[in-house]
């Protein structure tokens, strides 16, 4: 069945109609931005302007970073869910006024990993939400800011 | 002049690895110059990447990703030579496309 999809794709590429089909699927839905997500000044907040009222607690998505953190301008951070047909992952700093850092859209063939590099500043809680099937999960990891150490 | 975004796209098995490393200063707003004046925020706000020209990943951010950007991620599909590109939009309305072919 993929298959077919994706032959089904590639022809409609071929003929331009898909890239007009991709422009109007992709700008309809409402983004953070326009949601004033990133305006938002605590994580509940942020949460409900996503549409995300209560996410489930769940071991299904993975902060993936080191629990220590030496730069505090660049700290690796990956979001990775286990759960199918995630669609949207995004990333959220407790400690920050505004506490979303990232959001992520993605498509069928991509994986559901994102990775990125993250202003910290201080130690902090990262949390991740994650969109799957239209309902919501997050976790959350502490990381710990050690500034000018040797990464002990 | 924006300078160009290095990318990388590797096909690995059935997976595609894509890398990049984006260049911009991702200036928060909340820092000061030498004079005690504000530094205007200017950040990316959004990134999209495509795949032949079909979309993979729209991402949106906020201040608090790191200067000169970086991001990665993987995919199926892909085949030695597709195109991947990607393009940026900043809060000042600056954008920047660039792309490269799946190696």
């Amino acid at each position: 069945m993929d298959r077919q999809r994706r032959r089904i794709l590639a022809a409609a590429s071929g003929a331009g109609i898909w890239g007009a089909l991709a422009t109007l699927g992709f700008v309809l839905p409402r983004s953070a931005q326009a949601a004033g997500v990133f305006e938002a000044r605590t994580l509940d907040q942020a949460f409900a302007l996503l549409g995300a009222e209560a996410p489930q607690v769940s071991d299904q998505v993975v902060i993936v970073s080191n629990d220590t953190a030496e730069n505090g301008d660049a700290v690796p951070v990956g979001i990775r869910s286990l759960l199918p047909k995630s669609d949207l992952l995004a990333l959220f700093v407790d400690t920050n006024p505004n506490p979303l850092v990232a959001c992520y859209e993605i498509s069928e063939p991509m994986l559901p990993e994102v990775n990125m590099r993250v202003r910290m500043g201080a130690s902090a809680k990262l949390v991740a939400l994650v969109r799957a099937e239209g309902r919501w999960y997050r976790t959350s990891k502490e990381i710990k800011y050690i500034s000018g150490s040797c990464g002990i | 002049m924006s300078t160009p975004t290095k990318i990388r796209a590797n096909l690995n098995g059935d997976v595609t690895e894509v890398k990049m490393l984006m260049s911009h200063d991702m200036e928060t707003g909340r820092r000061k110059d030498g004079n005690g004046l504000t530094i205007p925020a200017k950040y990316i706000v959004e990134v999209q990447v495509s795949h032949n020209g079909q979309r993979l990943l729209r991402a949106e951010w906020g201040y608090r990703v790191s200067k000169n950007p970086y991001m990665s991620f993987k995919f199926k599909g892909g085949a030695v030579g597709d195109t991947i590109a990607v393009s940026w939009t900043d809060s000042s309305g600056d954008t920047r496309r660039d792309e490269t072919r799946i190696a």
